[in-house]
C-alpha cells in the first residue's frame, strides 16, 4: 500500500515524468485517442450485431397476414377522407374503423401553452385504440404508433402507415396468441402529441410545469414493453431506414434494432441506418469501407448531440420504453414491397415482441452504430474517449505535482542546510526568519478565486433564466422583432458584455500561483463534466472532446503576448454561441449551394436563431437538457477559461529570472 | 472593519443567499427527494407526516408505522419548532447552519491558538531544524474565514440544508461538542454529546474523545463519561413518557442497528444486504455494526489521546463512512472541520486524488441514478459503484489526514534531518 502509507516526501519517478513532460504526454494521449476513435469504425474493432435476448425468437412464426386488400381499401378511403380535413385528423373515420374492428377507441386531448409567448395556446387530439390480450391479464402492452400528417404538413405523408396499422389491427383482433395488449396510437402535431400521450399515460410531467397540459386518458393498458413507430411514406418502398436517436441522446436496446434489421432482411426489404448502408466489402476495399463506416458513425453522433429525438420513438425512451421508428422511402419503379410485405413485417415484429418474458434488458444500451449491421460497444469506445478526456485531468495533476515538487525541494534544501551547517542562532531567531520567509511568499488567493468561480457560475445561471425576461424587455421597449431575433440578439449582447468579465480584479491576474490553481480547478471541472457526459449522451461528450478539450489544454497562463493572443482567439472561437452559428452556417452552405453570399448569411442567421429558440422550447416542453447544460454548465466554464486567458505572468517570470541569477 | 470579519460576513451572506435561492426555485423538491441527502432517519418530510398523525388521531403514536425514526422527545422538539416557524420553516434550517458554522469557527480558532501558544512557549525545547515546522502565526490568522467558508459554502452542507433534513441539528450538536472539548466546558460537551447520541446513536463513539479531554486532575473523566450516558438515557426515558410504551425504541435504536430499510443511500449497507442471503443477515449485521462501533475506536484513542479534536474528527469520519444510514450532510460536516488542519496541508499527499474523486462521484451518482431508475439503461451496480468510490475517497482523505498528523508530529520531535548511523534514512510505517 505504497499509495497511502509511503511517508517519504520524495516525489516518485512517475510524478517527475508527469510534471516534466506534461504537455508531451497530453498531446500524445490525445492523438493516440483520436486515432483510436477513428479506428473504431474498422470491423476489427467493432462487432457484428447479434441477439442477446433469446425470448424474441425473431421470424420463427409462419406469417398469417394476408389482408393486403383491406389495407389497400383503407388507404384509398383515407386519402378521400383527408381531402376534407386540410389541417386536422379525420377523427370520425378513424374512430369508426377501429370500432368496426371491435377495439376500444379513445380520444386524448392535450394543450400546449407556448412557453415563450403567454396567451398563445395550441390544442391537439390523439386517437388511440386498445386490443386487449386474449391470453393474459392486461399487465403488459406493446405500442404501434403513427404520427398523423395532414395534407398541409411540411413533412412527407404517413397515410400508408395508418392504412397498414388499421389492417394489422383488423388482423390482430382475430389472433388468440396475444399475451400483451396492443395499443394503436395515432398522434397529432408530430412529437408534441406523442409526448402528451406518454405523459398522460404515466401521469408525469417531463418538461416545465404548466407548459404542456397532458390531460388524462380514458383507457389504459398494461405497462408498455416496447413501441414501434411507423413513418412509411408509401407502400412501394425503396428502403426502410431505422431511426433510433432518443431524447437526450438515449438509445433503445440494441436487440430491438437487431429485430427490425433481421425482419427487414427476412422480408427482403433493403435496410439502412441514417440513410446509408455500407456497400463495400472490407476484405477487398478496406479503406473505402472504413471511410463509409466512419461517416455513418459521425452522422449518428452529429444528430445525437443535441439530444433532439429524430422521431416519436425518442420520447418513449425517457420513461424507459424501448422504441424505434421505421421510416420507408417511396420508389416508383422496381420496388419489392407492397401492402402484403409491409403488413407481414409489422406482424412479425409484434409477434416477436409478444414473446418477450421480461423487458428488453439483455443487449447493449450504449453503443455507436458504424453500419446497419455493426456496432461499437461502450466497452470499446469508452477507453478511447476517456484517454482523450483524461488529458485535462493530467494537466491538472501536472500543475498540482509541480507545486508538490517545489515544496519538496524547499524541504530538502532546509534539511541539507541543517545537516551541513553548525547552527548558531537561537530557536527564536530561526523561527522569526521562517516567519519572514513565509510572509514574502506569494500565496494562493482562495478568496478571489472563489469569487471568480462563483461569479462565472452565477452569470451562467442568469443567462439560462434570461429568455423570458429578454422578451418582456423587448415588448416593454416597444420594439416588434420576432422571438427568434430577440433571443439571438439578447444572447449576443450578454456574451459581448461578459467578454469584459476578465476586467474584474486586476491583481489576481498577476498572481501566478492563484492563476495556476484556477487553471487546475477549471481543468478538473471540465474533465469531470466531459466524463459524466460520456455516460449520459456520448455524442455531446465526443463533441466536447473534439472541440473544447484541445482548446482548454492550449490555455495556460503565460507571459508571452503572442501566445496569449492566440489563446484568446482560439477560445473565442469555441464560444457556445459562435459554435452554434458556425455549425448552422456550415449546414446551410452545404444544403443551399450556389446561393449569393448575403442570402446565405441571412438564411444562416435565421436558422441559428431558430435553433436556439427550438432548444429553449424543447427544454421546457420535453425536458431536453441540451440548452440547460450549454448555458448552466458550459458557459460558466467558458467564462472561467476566458478569464484565465487574460492572466498576466510577467511579474512571475521576472522573479524567476532573478532567482536564477541569485543561484 | 478588519479584513477577516468582512470576509466572514461575506461568507455568511453568500451562504444564506444561495440557500434562500435554492429554497425558492421550482426544483427544490429534487433536493428533498434525493436519497443521498435525506435518509429515513433524517428526512423532514417524515417529521411533517408524524406531526400530522399526532395531530389528527386520538392516540398520537406515529411510532406504530414506518414514519419517524427519532425518539419522541426530538419529535416534540421538531413539532414545537415547526409551530414556531410555521411557513417560514426554511429559516430554522438556515439558522441552525449559521449556529453550527459559528461553533466550528470558535472551536477551530481556539484549538489552533492553543496549539500555537503551546508550541511557541516551548520553542526553546525543539531541535533547531524542527523549529521550521512549528505552527506559525500567519498560518492560523485567517483560519476562521476558511472554517466559515467550508461550512456555509460547502455544497454538501447546502444540499443538506435545502433538502430539509434533521442532520442540521445533529451537526449543531456536534459543533457544540467541538466547542465543549476545545474550551474544556464539561457542561456543553456532555449535554451536546448526549443529545447527539440519543438522536442517532453512533456518536456514542465520541465518548472516547470526551474521556480523553477531561482526563486530568481537575475533572473526573469516568464521571463525565458516565454522566453523558446517563443524560442520553434520560432523554430516552423522558421519551418513553411521551410515548406510552418503550416500543418507540424499535423505531429508533433498533432501526439504526438492524438497518431494515434497503433504500439506496451513500452508505455501504444497502447493496450488501440486498444481495446477501437472508439467513446470513444477523451475522453480517453484527460484523458491519462492530466494524463501526468497536473496531477503530480503541486504537485511534490510544494513538491520538493527546489531541481529542483530531480524535473526534477521525471518529466522525469513520462513522460517516460505515454507519447504516449516512447522508451528505454528515460528510459535509467532516469536510467542514478539515480547515482545523490547514497547517497539515504540506504533509498531505492525496489531496488531488480525494478531491477529484469527491467531485466526480458527486456528478456521477445522480447521473447513474437517472440511468438506472428512469432510463432503465443502467442498473443498481452502477450506483453502488459510485457509493463505493465515495466511501473510498473518504477513507483516503481520513487516512491522509492522520498520516499527515503523525508525520508532522515526527518532524516536530526529531527534526527534518533523517539520518541513521550517518546514512540517509527513510521513514516507514510498519
Amino acid at each position: 500500500m505504497g499509495l497511502l502509507t509511503d511517508p517519504s516526501a520524495e516525489p516518485s519517478k512517475f510524478t517527475k515524468i508527469l510534471t516534466n513532460h506534461n504537455t508531451k504526454i497530453n498531446v500524445i494521449l490525445y492523438v493516440v485517442g483520436a486515432v483510436g476513435f477513428c479506428l473504431l469504425a474498422h470491423p476489427a474493432v467493432n462487432y457484428r450485431n447479434y441477439f442477446s435476448e433469446n425470448a424474441l425468437l425473431p421470424g420463427l412464426v409462419h406469417s398469417e397476414f394476408r389482408d393486403d386488400s383491406s389495407a389497400k381499401l383503407y388507404y384509398r378511403e383515407l386519402l378521400d377522407e383527408m381531402k376534407t380535413y386540410d389541417n386536422s385528423m379525420p377523427y370520425p373515420w378513424l374512430l369508426a374503423k377501429f370500432r368496426q374492428i371491435g377495439l376500444e377507441v379513445y380520444i386524448h386531448n392535450f394543450t400546449l401553452n407556448y412557453p415563450l409567448k403567454r396567451s398563445q395556446k395550441f390544442h391537439g387530439k390523439n386517437v388511440y385504440a386498445i386490443l386487449r390480450a386474449p391470453r393474459a391479464a392486461s399487465t403488459e402492452s406493446l405500442v404501434l404508433s403513427v404520427p398523423y400528417r395532414p395534407p398541409l404538413s411540411i413533412f412527407q405523408t404517413t397515410a400508408p402507415s395508418i392504412a397498414i396499422m388499421i389492417a394489422f389491427a383488423k388482423f390482430a383482433a382475430k389472433g388468440n396468441y396475444w399475451s400483451k395488449d396492443l395499443i394503436f396510437l395515432i398522434t397529432d402535431h408530430e412529437q408534441l402529441g406523442a409526448q402528451a400521450w406518454i405523459e398522460a399515460y404515466y401521469g408525469v410531467q417531463c418538461g416545465k410545469e404548466g407548459v404542456l397540459e397532458h390531460g388524462d386518458l380514458e383507457g389504459r393498458a398494461g405497462s408498455i414493453q416496447a413501441a414501434i413507430n411507423l413513418e412509411l411514406h408509401d407502400f412501394n418502398l425503396r428502403n426502410i431506414d431505422v431511426k433510433i436517436l432518443g431524447l437526450n441522446g438515449q438509445l433503445p436496446n440494441l436487440d430491438l434494432f437487431n429485430l427490425a434489421n433481421k425482419l427487414c432482411a427476412k422480408e427482403k426489404i433493403p435496410f439502412t441506418f441514417r440513410g446509408r448502408r455500407n456497400m463495400y466489402d472490407y476484405r477487398y476495399e478496406p479503406f473505402r469501407y472504413w471511410k463509409e463506416a466512419l461517416h455513418t458513425m459521425m452522422s449518428m453522433l452529429g444528430s445525437q448531440m443535441s439530444g433532439v429525438p429524430d422521431g416519436n420513438h425518442g420520447l418513449f425512451h425517457r420513461v424507459g420504453i424501448q422504441a424505434l421508428t421505421l421510416e420507408g422511402f417511396s420508389e416508383e419503379k422496381g420496388s419489392r414491397t407492397d401492402f402484403l410485405v409491409l403488413g407481414q413485417l409489422v406482424e412479425h415484429t409484434f409477434r416477436s415482441l409478444n414473446n418477450l418474458l421480461e423487458r428488453l434488458h439483455q443487449s447493449y444500451f450504449f453503443y455507436i452504430l458504424s453500419d446497419s449491421t455493426r456496432f461499437v460497444s461502450i466497452g470499446i469506445y469508452t477507453p478511447v474517449l476517456i484517454t482523450m478526456a483524461s488529458t485535462l485531468i493530467l494537466k491538472a495533476a501536472g500543475i498540482w505535482f509541480t507545486e508538490i515538487i517545489k515544496e519538496y525541494e524547499k524541504f530538502k534544501k532546509k534539511e541539507d542546510y541543517f545537516k551541513n551547517n553548525k547552527i548558531k542562532e537561537t530557536n527564536r531567531e530561526i523561527y522569526e526568519q521562517v516567519v519572514k520567509e513565509q510572509a514574502s511568499l506569494e500565496k494562493v488567493d482562495y478568496v478571489a478565486l472563489g469569487k471568480i468561480v462563483l461569479m462565472a457560475h452565477t452569470f451562467g445561471l442568469l443567462a439560462l433564466a434570461s429568455p423570458p425576461y429578454l422578451l418582456d424587455l423587448m415588448s416593454y421597449l416597444g420594439y416588434n422583432y420576432s422571438t427568434e431575433t430577440t433571443i439571438f440578439v439578447g444572447f449576443a449582447i450578454i456574451s459581448l458584455l461578459l467578454l469584459f468579465f476578465p476586467i474584474y480584479d486586476g491583481s489576481v491576474k498577476k498572481n501566478a500561483s492563484t492563476m495556476k490553481t484556477m487553471n487546475m480547478v477549471i481543468s478538473l471541472e471540465l474533465g469531470a463534466i466531459v466524463i459524466c457526459l460520456l455516460i449520459i449522451n456520448v455524442a455531446l461528450g465526443v463533441a466536447l472532446i473534439f472541440l473544447w478539450v484541445p482548446a482548454a489544454l492550449f490555455i495556460n497562463p503565460t507571459e508571452n503576448r503572442r501566445y496569449s493572443f492566440l489563446q484568446k482567439i482560439t477560445w473565442l472561437f469555441v464560444h457556445p454561441l459562435v459554435l452554434t452559428t458556425v455549425a448552422v452556417t456550415i449546414y446551410v452552405v452545404a444544403n443551399f449551394r450556389g446561393e449569393e453570399f448575403e442570402k446565405t448569411m441571412g438564411r444562416s442567421f435565421q436558422a441559428a436563431s431558430q435553433a436556439i429558440v427550438y432548444s429553449i422550447v424543447d427544454s421546457m416542453v420535453y425536458g431536453n437538457w441540451f440548452y440547460n447544460i450549454c448555458l448552466g454548465v458550459f458557459f460558466p466554464i467558458w467564462l472561467l477559461f476566458w478569464y484565465l486567458a487574460f492572466a498576466d505572468l510577467s511579474n512571475d517570470v521576472v522573479e524567476a529570472a532573478k532567482e536564477k541569477k541569485n543561484k | 472593519m478588519p479584513r477577516n470579519i468582512t470576509l466572514i460576513l461575506t461568507n455568511y451572506f453568500v451562504g444564506i443567499a444561495i440557500r434562500l435561492w435554492l429554497f425558492f426555485i421550482d426544483y427544490n423538491t429534487i433536493f428533498m427527494n434525493r436519497v443521498e441527502i435525506s435518509t429515513p432517519l433524517n428526512s423532514w418530510r417524515r417529521v411533517v407526516e408524524a406531526n400530522y398523525i399526532s395531530k389528527i388521531s386520538n392516540s398520537p403514536n406515529p411510532y406504530e408505522s414506518d414514519v419517524i425514526y427519532e425518539p419522541p422527545l426530538y419529535h416534540m422538539f421538531y413539532m414545537v419548532l415547526s409551530n414556531l416557524f410555521g411557513e417560514q420553516i426554511y429559516l430554522m434550517f438556515i439558522i441552525a447552519d449559521i449556529l453550527t458554522s459559528y461553533c466550528l469557527c470558535v472551536a477551530g480558532k481556539k484549538y489552533l491558538e492553543t496549539l500555537f501558544k503551546k508550541e511557541i512557549s516551548n520553542i526553546d525545547d525543539y531541535l533547531p531544524d524542527a523549529v521550521n515546522f512549528i505552527i506559525k502565526e500567519q498560518e492560523i490568522e485567517s483560519v476562521d474565514v476558511y472554517i466559515v467558508a467550508a461550512y456555509m459554502l460547502n455544497p454538501y452542507i447546502i444540499f443538506n440544508c435545502v433538502g430539509y433534513t434533521t442532520t442540521v441539528f445533529q451537526n449543531l450538536y456536534l459543533g457544540l461538542f467541538f466547542v465543549g472539548i476545545v474550551k474544556k466546558n464539561v457542561f456543553l460537551a456532555s449535554i451536546s454529546l448526549a443529545a447527539a447520541i440519543s438522536q442517532s446513536f453512533y456518536p456514542i463513539l465520541l465518548l472516547a474523545p470526551l474521556f480523553v479531554t477531561f482526563n486530568d486532575k481537575r475533572f473526573n473523566a469516568t464521571l463525565v463519561t458516565t454522566l453523558t450516558l446517563i443524560i442520553s438515557g434520560l432523554i430516552l426515558i423522558i421519551s418513553s413518557f411521551l410515548n406510552p410504551k418503550w416500543s418507540y425504541l424499535n423505531h429508533s435504536l433498533k432501526f439504526i442497528l438492524s438497518a431494515p430499510d434497503f433504500t439506496p443511500n451513500i452508505g455501504l449497507f444497502w447493496y450488501f444486504f440486498i444481495e446477501m442471503f437472508e439467513h446470513f443477515r444477523t451475522l453480517f449485521i453484527y460484523s458491519f455494526q462492530l466494524n463501526v462501533i468497536a473496531l477503530y475506536v480503541i486504537p485511534l484513542t490510544l494513538r491520538f489521546r493527546q489531541d481529542p479534536v483530531l480524535l473526534t474528527t477521525s471518529l466522525l469520519g469513520i462513522i460517516t463512512i460505515f454507519k447504516s444510514y449516512p447522508s451528505l450532510g454528515e460528510v459535509g460536516f467532516v469536510l467542514a472541520v478539515l480547515p482545523f488542519w490547514k497547517h497539515l496541508q504540506f504533509y498531505m499527499q492525496q489531496g488531488l486524488l480525494t478531491s477529484v474523486s469527491f467531485f466526480m462521484v458527486t456528478l456521477l451518482a445522480p447521473t447513474v441514478w437517472h440511468l438506472w431508475l428512469y432510463s432503465g439503461s443502467a442498473n443498481a451496480n452502477f450506483y453502488f459503484g459510485a457509493t463505493l468510490a465515495f466511501a473510498t475517497a473518504q477513507i483516503f482523505m481520513l487516512t491522509d489526514l492522520l498520516f499527515a498528523y503523525i508525520k508532522r508530529e515526527y518532524i516536530i520531535k526529531y527534526g527534518c534531518v533523517k539520518e541513521c548511523d550517518g546514512q540517509e534514512a527513510v521513514l516507514l510505517l510498519e
